[in-house]
C-alpha cells in the first residue's frame, strides 16, 4: 500500500506551501487549513491549525477525520522557547547544555541549572505528550506517529533586533539595548533554548513509542542556527525554501524507515 | 558613698523591668543598627530566614545578587533558604562556615570534597538541598563559580551585615575541616566515617571565626558593620551524647557569649537580643509553636517591633523601580510569537 502523509501544527506548517486566504467568504476566520503539499509518492498533505479558535474537542476531530490510516507527522507548536525567553529582564540567563557542553557561556549571565529551564519545560512538553495521547486513543490506526523538530533559531543579532524593532517601535527597541532593564536573548542562549526543547521533544516521542525526526542538517550552520537562506521575513519562522527542504528530508526519512515503527529505530 | 546599683536604670533590674511593666521595646538600641542608607547582607540558621520579608518590605536595601531569573518564576520556589538571603549560600549555622565561605570566594579555600555525585546528578556539599542541580562536571563549575561571583559581589556592597548564630555542632571533613552545612548522608550525599567527623565548637573558636570574619570583611569595606543574633530556635538534633535540650543550651549559650565578647570587643560590632525576645523567661507561651521549637509568627513579629524600634528611618519610602518598557519581558516575548503565529496564544 501506498504510504500517506498527513503533517500536522501550527504556524511552523505554513512554510510546506500550504496558501490562500484564511478568511472564509462569510468574513469569518478559519480554524484550519488542508492542503496536499506534495504529490509524492509518498504523497503529503498539511492540516495547519490555528488552536486559538478551536476547542480541545475539535482539535482532535480534525486531526483524526485527516489522518485516516495515514503516518502522522507532528510538526507542533516549537516556539514556547522564543514565546517566554525571547525577551529577558537583565541580567540576563545562560546554561551549561549537557548535550553540547563546549558551546560558549556568557559569564557574565546568571548562570542557571539546565534541570531549571528543562523543569520549564516540562508544561509544553506535557502538552505535547497529551495530544498524542488522545489521538491515539481515538484512532489506533494512526500508523506511525513521528514528531519532527522545529526549525531552530537565527543567529543572525540584526536581522532579529530589527524584526523586533518592527514590531515594537524604534522606542522601544532602545529600551532593549545594552544597559536597559530588558534586552534580547543572546543568540547562543536561544540554540541552546531550542537544542534543550527539541531534546524534550525527543524524549517525549521516545517515550509514547513515537518517533522523533530531527531538522534537516542543511539547514544549520556551522553553529546550529538556521542558515540566512531559510530565514522567512519574521524572528521565529523559517521560509518556504525551509519548507522544500524539510518535506525533502522527510520523504528521505519515510523511504528508509520503510514501515518500520518506532521500536525498529 | 552609693553603691553602683543605685545609680542603674530601670532596664537593669529584673523585678521593675521584667516582673513588672515588661515591654519589649525596652531591649531597643540605643545607637541605630540601621540607617536608610545602609545596603544589608544576611546570612545564618534557618531563623535568618524568618526576618529577610521583613527586611525587605521595610523599605531598607536588602541586597540580593543571586535572586531566581524572573523567567523562572512560575517554577516551584527553591527549597530550604536558597533564595531568600543576598546570594544563594542558604543557611550557614557555624561562624567557621561563614568564614570559610568567605575564603571561597576570595580563592584562600578549596574544599577538597567539593562535590558528591549522587546518581546522575553533581550535588554541591555545601548547598546540599538545591532543588535543580548540576549533570556534568563543566556544569557544576560554572554553577558554583557563579555562586561564589554572586557572594562577592553581595558582600562588596554591603554596609552591613546580619549573622544569625545558628548552631555549634557541626560535621566537617577530616581532611580539610571543610564545614557542611549539614551532616552528610541527611540532605544529600552520604556519610564516611574516615572521611567526616563531628565537631562542637568552643567559645574560643567561636570568637576566633568572628574575629577573623570581621577582618575579612573589612577587607571589603572598612567601615562595614557585623550586626550578630542568636538564633532562638533550638537544635534538632545533637550527635553528642548530652540530651538535646542540655545540647541546645550549650550550643545557644556558646553563641551568646562569644557574640557578647565580639560586641565588647569591636567597634563595628554589635549585638541584636532576638535570642532574648523568644526564649527569655518574660517571653508568651506562644512566641513558639506546639512544637517549642519553631519560633510563631507572633514571636517572629515581636522581634521585628524591637529590631526596627532600633534602626533610623524605621519606615522609609519603598523605591519603585519604575520602567518606561509596557509589561514585563514576558509579555513581550509573547506578544512578538504571537504577532508572528497567532495561534501560539494557545501553547501559553
Amino acid at each position: 500500500m501506498q504510504e500517506s502523509v498527513l503533517v500536522v501544527g501550527q504556524s511552523h506548517v505554513r512554510c510546506l506551501g500550504i496558501t490562500g486566504s484564511t478568511i472564509k467568504s462569510s468574513g469569518e476566520k478559519l480554524d484550519f487549513m488542508f492542503q496536499t503539499v506534495s504529490p509524492g509518492p509518498p504523497k503529503i498533505e498539511a492540516l495547519l491549525l490555528y488552536m486559538g479558535l478551536m476547542s480541545p474537542e475539535k482539535i482532535v476531530d480534525v486531526i483524526t477525520e485527516h489522518a485516516n490510516e495515514k503516518i502522522l507527522v507532528l510538526l507542533w507548536q516549537g516556539n514556547f522557547h522564543l514565546s517566554e525567553y525571547l525577551i529577558l529582564r537583565q541580567p540576563m540567563f545562560d546554561f551549561v547544555y549537557s548535550s553540547e557542553p563546549t558551546l560558549p557561556l556568557l559569564r557574565e549571565n546568571i548562570i542557571v541549572p539546565e534541570a531549571m529551564v528543562e523543569a520549564a519545560f516540562e508544561r509544553p512538553l506535557g502538552d505535547l505528550h497529551h495530544w498524542i495521547n488522545k489521538i491515539r486513543a481515538r484512532r489506533p490506526d494512526i500508523r506511525r506517529i513521528i514528531v519532527a523538530a522545529t526549525p531552530p533559531p537565527k543567529g543572525d543579532e540584526e536581522f532579529v533586533r530589527l524584526r523586533i524593532q518592527r514590531e515594537f517601535g524604534l522606542q522601544r527597541q532602545e529600551q532593549l539595548d545594552t544597559g536597559s532593564e530588558y534586552a534580547v536573548c543572546a543568540a547562543v542562549v536561544r540554540y541552546k533554548l531550542w537544542a534543550l526543547f527539541m531534546r524534550g521533544y525527543k524524549k517525549c516521542a521516545q517515550s509514547l513509542d513515537a518517533e522523533y525526526l530531527h531538522i534537516p542538517v542543511a539547514a544549520q550552520d556551522e553553529s546550529g542556527f538556521l542558515r540566512p537562506e531559510f530565514y522567512e521575513d519574521d524572528v521565529t519562522h523559517a521560509n518556504r525554501r525551509y519548507g522544500d527542504l524539510f518535506l525533502q528530508h522527510l520523504q528521505n526519512y519515510l523511504q528508509k524507515t520503510g514501515d518500520s515503527d518506532a521500536s525498529s529505530l | 558613698m552609693l553603691h553602683p546599683y543605685k545609680s542603674q536604670p530601670i532596664d537593669a533590674f529584673w523585678g521593675r523591668s521584667i516582673s513588672r511593666n515588661w515591654d519589649a521595646i525596652s531591649l531597643r538600641r540605643e545607637s541605630p543598627i540601621l540607617t536608610s542608607q545602609d545596603r544589608i547582607v544576611s546570612l545564618g540558621s534557618c531563623f535568618a530566614a524568618n526576618l529577610v520579608p521583613h527586611l525587605k518590605k521595610s523599605g531598607y536595601t536588602y541586597i540580593g545578587e543571586e535572586p531566581r531569573h524572573t523567567a523562572f518564576d512560575a517554577l516551584p520556589p527553591e527549597n530550604f533558604s536558597y533564595e531568600k538571603f543576598s546570594a544563594a549560600y542558604g543557611n550557614v549555622y557555624t561562624p567557621r562556615q561563614f568564614l570559610q565561605l568567605l575564603d571561597r570566594v576570595e580563592g584562600r579555600f578549596s574544599p577538597a570534597e567539593d562535590r558528591w555525585f549522587v546518581g546522575t546528578e553533581i550535588v554541591d556539599p555545601f548547598r546540599p538541598g538545591l532543588r535543580y542541580r548540576a549533570r556534568t562536571v563543566v556544569e557544576y563549575e560554572a554553577l558554583t563559580q557563579s555562586h561564589l561571583m554572586a557572594v562577592r559581589r553581595a558582600f562588596s556592597k554591603a554596609t552591613v551585615v546580619i549573622f544569625t548564630l545558628g548552631l555549634t555542632e557541626a560535621w566537617m571533613s577530616k581532611q580539610d575541616g571543610a564545614v557542611f552545612p549539614a551532616c552528610p548522608g541527611t540532605v544529600s550525599g552520604a556519610f564516611d566515617d574516615s572521611k567526616h567527623i563531628f565537631h562542637n565548637f568552643t567559645v574560643k573558636e567561636v570568637v576566633e571565626d568572628l574575629g577573623e570574619i570581621i577582618g575579612r570583611l573589612r577587607a571589603y569595606r572598612e567601615d562595614i558593620r557585623l550586626l550578630l543574633t542568636v538564633s532562638p530556635v533550638p537544635l534538632v538534633a545533637t550527635a553528642t551524647k548530652a540530651h538535646v535540650l542540655e545540647a541546645s543550651t550549650y550550643s545557644k549559650s556558646v553563641l551568646r557569649a562569644a557574640c557578647g565578647e565580639i560586641a565588647g570587643t569591636y567597634a563595628n560590632a554589635s549585638y541584636f537580643p532576638a535570642y532574648e525576645i523568644i526564649t527569655g523567661p518574660q517571653a508568651p507561651d506562644d512566641y513558639f509553636e506546639s512544637d517549642r521549637r519553631n519560633v510563631s509568627q507572633k514571636g517572629i513579629e515581636s522581634v521585628m517591633q524591637v529590631f526596627f524600634a532600633s534602626c533610623a528611618d524605621a519606615t522609609p519610602a519603598i523605591a519603585i523601580s519604575t520602567s518606561s518598557v509596557d509589561g514585563t519581558p514576558r509579555e513581550m516575548a509573547r506578544r512578538m510569537v504571537i504577532a508572528e503565529c497567532e495561534e501560539a496564544a494557545s501553547e501559553l
